[in-house]
């Protein structure tokens, strides 16, 4: 059998696990092996049994397989086949795979909902202003010109700020 | 005297708003380690428990409870049925009004699912809101900008909102206008699905419209559009009612009666059939036929009645026979318990 990463040299290393049911294996020879920075290192006895067992409980980073999310392992045919995605850091690495698949779910629309405490502050202004502009339509529509000229000052002051 | 207008309340049983949430740092379950599994389980559920949220929450660990206890929960809408059926560390966090169920590992992490009666989508939202900023103040949640709340699966992304209303709707599937229901809410993102959600069989004329769409719209605006559409099919079933009862009163209260006479007497029932003559049983008194069994009190039996909650109210597992003979023994108390015996 070849690495699977430089599909060069034979692989010598072969690692397998299973979590949750969740079957992985990697083939490396050992080149590509000592040269992954999050794969289980030897330990002094020479063996990769400790390390296994540690990734295996989850107190290690996972192995990532060529292709695989880095953070949880998860590859793009089982996204394909699931439509699920493995973890938060999918949505950046397979955003090629899911882009068209999110815009045949919910059309071309981008977040507008609320926000979580960690967002960024250009997210919680696009957020106040997005709101303010519902506002603006709506008191146009209602005829409350009063009440828009005000929101369109706020709004003007806000935009004002991020230039 | 017969009402020419129904009550939104006999037609609007329940409401629901449920918010699908992660904490940034682990991977969602299913490709979690046991370990990081309870480490997640473990965290929110002490953490709701020990907060002050003007409710007590208790934790239900689901792995050390049976499967009729957890089936129980699943027929009263507190958790999903594939929290209930999957393995590992999971659970809920209940209050104690029994109205707030925050699922852990389902899924998503977190599952926080409101209910109330009737339709209240923006109260069930406002309570939902409130407890999903007190998880906030204490964990980081998974999230982008563009995409909102980051969810197991992309079709929850967004505001990971999923509103929900069950109506009764019998005049509907009496007159064959479920299909085209189902046909209309679709092109405009709603679904309609039977009384336990996704892929479940309508039960007693029982369905729920839910928005599909939570990606773009906000949290007020999916709300406010499932609440005309929900209003939409309340108005139309009222209208068929009046129709029904203007031109054929008499099939209707033949209907009712009958429905009446076999739940008071039969001293066995299947769950199917209970449901069918219980849904007959709500039109009776929703048009006011029958005046001595509320709305509510059906409601409350449409759940007791089914397998797993019987089985919990007995405290042992029962064969399909066993729960008959208990389902006709709990339906002559509940709701004919001070009248005279056959």
């Amino acid at each position: 059998m070849l690495c699977q990463n430089c599909g060069n040299h034979e692989a010598d290393f072969h690692y397998s696990s299973n979590v949750n049911g969740e079957a992985r294996e990697i083939h490396l020879c050992s080149d590509c092996a000592s040269k992954m920075d999050s794969f289980p290192a030897k330990d002094e006895s020479g063996d990769y049994l400790g390390s296994m067992i540690s990734e295996l409980l989850g107190t290690q980073k996972r192995t990532p397989q060529p292709g695989s999310c880095p953070f949880c392992g998860t590859d793009a045919q089982s996204i394909r086949n699931s439509g699920k995605v493995g973890c938060a850091h999918c949505y950046d690495n397979f955003s090629a795979i899911l882009t068209p698949y999110i815009r045949q779910i919910h059309g071309n629309g981008t977040h507008r909902g609320k926000l979580p405490n960690n967002a960024g502050e250009s997210a919680k202004l696009a957020k106040q202003l997005d709101v303010l502009e519902h506002e603006l339509r709506a008191a146009v529509a209602a005829e409350e010109y009063e009440k828009a000229a005000g929101i369109r000052d706020r709004l003007k002051s806000l935009k004002g700020g991020t230039e | 005297m017969m009402p020419n207008s129904f009550r939104t309340s006999d037609i609007a049983i329940s409401s629901r708003v449920r918010l699908a949430r992660n904490l940034s740092e682990y991977p969602f379950p299913g490709h979690m380690s046991p370990s990081q599994e309870r480490e997640v389980a473990d965290s929110v559920s002490s953490f709701l428990c020990g907060i002050a949220a003007g409710t007590e929450f208790s934790y239900l660990n689901l792995q050390e409870m049976d499967d009729f206890s957890s089936g129980a929960l699943v027929e009263r809408h507190i958790i999903s049925p594939e929290l209930s059926s999957k393995k590992g560390s999971r659970g809920v966090v209940l209050s104690s009004d029994e109205k707030v169920g925050i699922m852990l590992n389902e899924e998503d992490h977190i599952r926080l699912q409101v209910l109330g009666d009737g339709l209240c989508l923006g109260k069930c939202y406002e309570r939902a809101n409130q407890i999903d900023d007190l998880i906030d103040s204490h964990f980081s949640y998974a999230w982008s900008e563009n995409l909102g709340y980051l969810t197991h699966c992309p079709t929850n992304l967004g505001t990971g909102m999923r509103a929900s209303v069950m109506l009764h709707l019998p005049s509907h599937a009496h007159l064959g206008e479920i299909h085209p229901l189902i046909a209309n809410l679709g092109k405009l993102g709603f679904a309609i699905r039977g009384i336990y959600g996704e892929g479940s069989r309508a039960s007693g004329s029982l369905y729920q419209i839910s928005n599909q769409i939570t990606l773009g719209p906000t949290e007020g605006e999916s709300l406010e559009r499932l609440g005309k559409v929900a209003l939409s099919c309340i108005e139309r079933e009222q209208e068929l009612r009046s129709r029904f009862l203007r031109d054929n009163a008499i099939f209707l209260e033949d209907l009712v009666w009958r429905a009446y006479g076999i739940l008071a007497y039969a001293r066995r029932i299947h769950g199917e059939e209970a449901m069918e003559l219980i849904s007959r049983l709500r039109v009776g008194v929703s048009c006011g036929i029958v005046k001595d069994i509320s709305s509510a009190q059906l409601n409350e039996l449409s759940w007791a009645i089914q397998p797993n909650n019987l089985s919990k109210s007995a405290a042992r597992a029962l064969a399909p026979q066993e729960r008959d003979l208990l389902r006709a023994r709990l339906i002559k108390e509940r709701l004919f318990n001070n009248k005279k015996e056959a």
